[in-house]
């Protein structure tokens, strides 16, 4: 197994979660999406998507308690990728989300002050976050600042801090337009097989050895990650991609690309519904990406 | 930059025989377009409609090999990964067989370019993104229409 640090930082606000649903006129996602179908027997990976859009992308690995932002960021990713590739919107794909931007909006901007408190955050704030705030990137130059690495202290201060001011007018160009409360499996699968990934916080452990693909449920972690696709067979699931880099063993889902094989499991839908129940993990639509690059010519000066 | 200087290498390869000139048509097999193909490239057929023989054979060498570089599999590095590489190819191609090596100089056939940019921006399209099966298999079938076109036919 590869060295990893089995680092969480989910923590529940109730209140901050209800505060936020109530100020969205469609809360949950069969309010939101009830035309959305769900079809028993189609398998869905918007992984897919992110690959075609970064065919080197890898799962990272957080370095303190800031999943909330990993979980979010990635489901941001996909979302962007789906807007894409699966949507065919007039967008490009503007790489990575930076983790620390979604994790400080949702500590410190969202909650509209410095935030000193342990590292930590909860989906009803990155919900927030995300849609108010926006979302920075790796690899954009911000008037000569351009973020290339993770970097723990970078969180740690934007967990503290918030997001530099002279940085927010960059994130606000690129915000998820619309967030939507998922309660169960099949609401998940639903918003999967459509195209929206759904970032899950719950209160639910794994072991951390695949058996076929799958996880087991065991112990627990207050934690965020994120739902990526849909299977049916053997058994209905969901792929639950973390955190914590190629961090499971055991017997892997060769079927899924490399780079998801080791940083993700099936999660079977019965255990899928006892962490959404938790009514804290939202799907994502609609997401302001990038202008679409285009070539200069196909000839330069030769004819 | 490795990018690059691979695919330089690969054009090297491809057109290192081509100071043999002067060279006749009849060396160069053409595969003939599909008529939706030749209607396309009309526009070079026309443009090259005074070229000469030599000109035509190095015209329909460098396209037609274009395609079967682009249309090969991959190795395991993969070389034409966004349409960024396939246009750097395409313009590394056209700079070493038509312009160094061929000595022909760029507007030297009115309508030339535009010709080719409209076949190709229409068929793969100006967006830079990831190059699919499909693309490339689309791009060598354009070569091959451009490569008919100028080689005295359409």
């Amino acid at each position: 197994m590869a060295d990893f640090l089995p680092l969480t930082g989910y923590v529940p606000d109730r209140a901050g979660t209800d505060a936020f649903l109530s100020s969205l006129p469609r809360p949950t996602l069969s309010q939101a999406g009830p035309d959305l179908v769900l079809d028993e027997k189609k398998d869905v990976f918007l992984g897919s998507y992110l690959l075609a859009c970064d065919p080197a992308w890898k799962r990272g690995a957080q370095k303190i308690g800031s999943c909330v932002g990993w979980g979010w960021s990635l489901s941001v990713d996909i979302l962007a990728a789906c807007d894409v590739h699966l949507r065919h919107e007039a967008e490009s794909y503007g790489g990575r989300v930076l983790e620390a931007s979604v994790y400080g909006f949702s500590r410190v901007e969202v909650r509209g002050g410095r935030n000193t408190g342990g590292d930590g955050s909860y989906g009803g704030a990155a919900a927030k976050a995300v849609t108010k705030f926006g979302t920075l990137h790796y690899g954009q130059n911000y008037n000569g600042t351009t973020f290339t690495d993770n970097s723990g202290t970078r969180e740690k201060e934007w967990g503290r801090d918030g997001v530099p001011d002279v940085l927010e007018p960059f994130a606000a160009k690129h915000k998820v337009s619309s967030v939507a409360l998922v309660k169960d499996f099949e609401s998940a699968a639903r918003a999967i097989q459509n195209g929206y990934p759904v970032a899950v916080c719950s209160m639910r452990g794994f072991s951390m050895t695949l058996r076929d693909g799958y996880l087991s449920p065991t112990g627990q972690w207050s934690h965020c990650m994120m739902f990526a696709a849909i299977r049916w067979k053997p058994r209905p699931a969901l792929l639950c991609v973390n955190s914590w880099a190629d961090c499971y063993s055991g017997t892997y889902d060769l079927k899924l690309p490399p780079q998801f094989q080791r940083c993700a499991g099936w999660v079977e839908a019965n255990v899928c519904t006892t962490m959404l129940a938790g009514e804290d993990s939202f799907a994502l639509s609609g997401y302001a990406g990038f202008p679409p690059r285009t070539l200069t010519d196909w000839t330069g000066v030769t004819l | 930059m490795h990018g690059a200087a691979v695919l330089l290498l690969v054009a090297a390869a491809v057109f290192a025989r081509v100071p043999t000139l002067p060279i006749s048509t009849s060396q160069i097999t053409v595969e003939t377009p599909s008529v939706e193909w030749q209607g396309k490239v009309a526009g070079v057929a026309l443009a090259l409609a005074n070229a000469n023989a030599v000109e035509r054979a190095i015209w329909a060498s460098v396209w037609t090999k274009a395609a079967d570089v682009v249309i090969a599999p991959e190795g395991t590095e993969t070389i034409f990964s966004d349409t960024r590489s396939l246009r750097g190819f395409t313009v590394l191609s056209l700079d070493i067989a038509w312009r160094r090596l061929g000595g022909k100089t760029p507007g030297e056939y009115p309508g030339l370019r535009e010709a080719v940019e409209k076949i190709l921006g229409d068929s793969i399209g100006m967006e830079i993104q990831v190059v699919t099966p499909e693309m490339r298999r689309v791009y060598a079938d354009a070569c091959r229409a451009i490569a008919w076109a100028g080689i005295g036919r359409g």
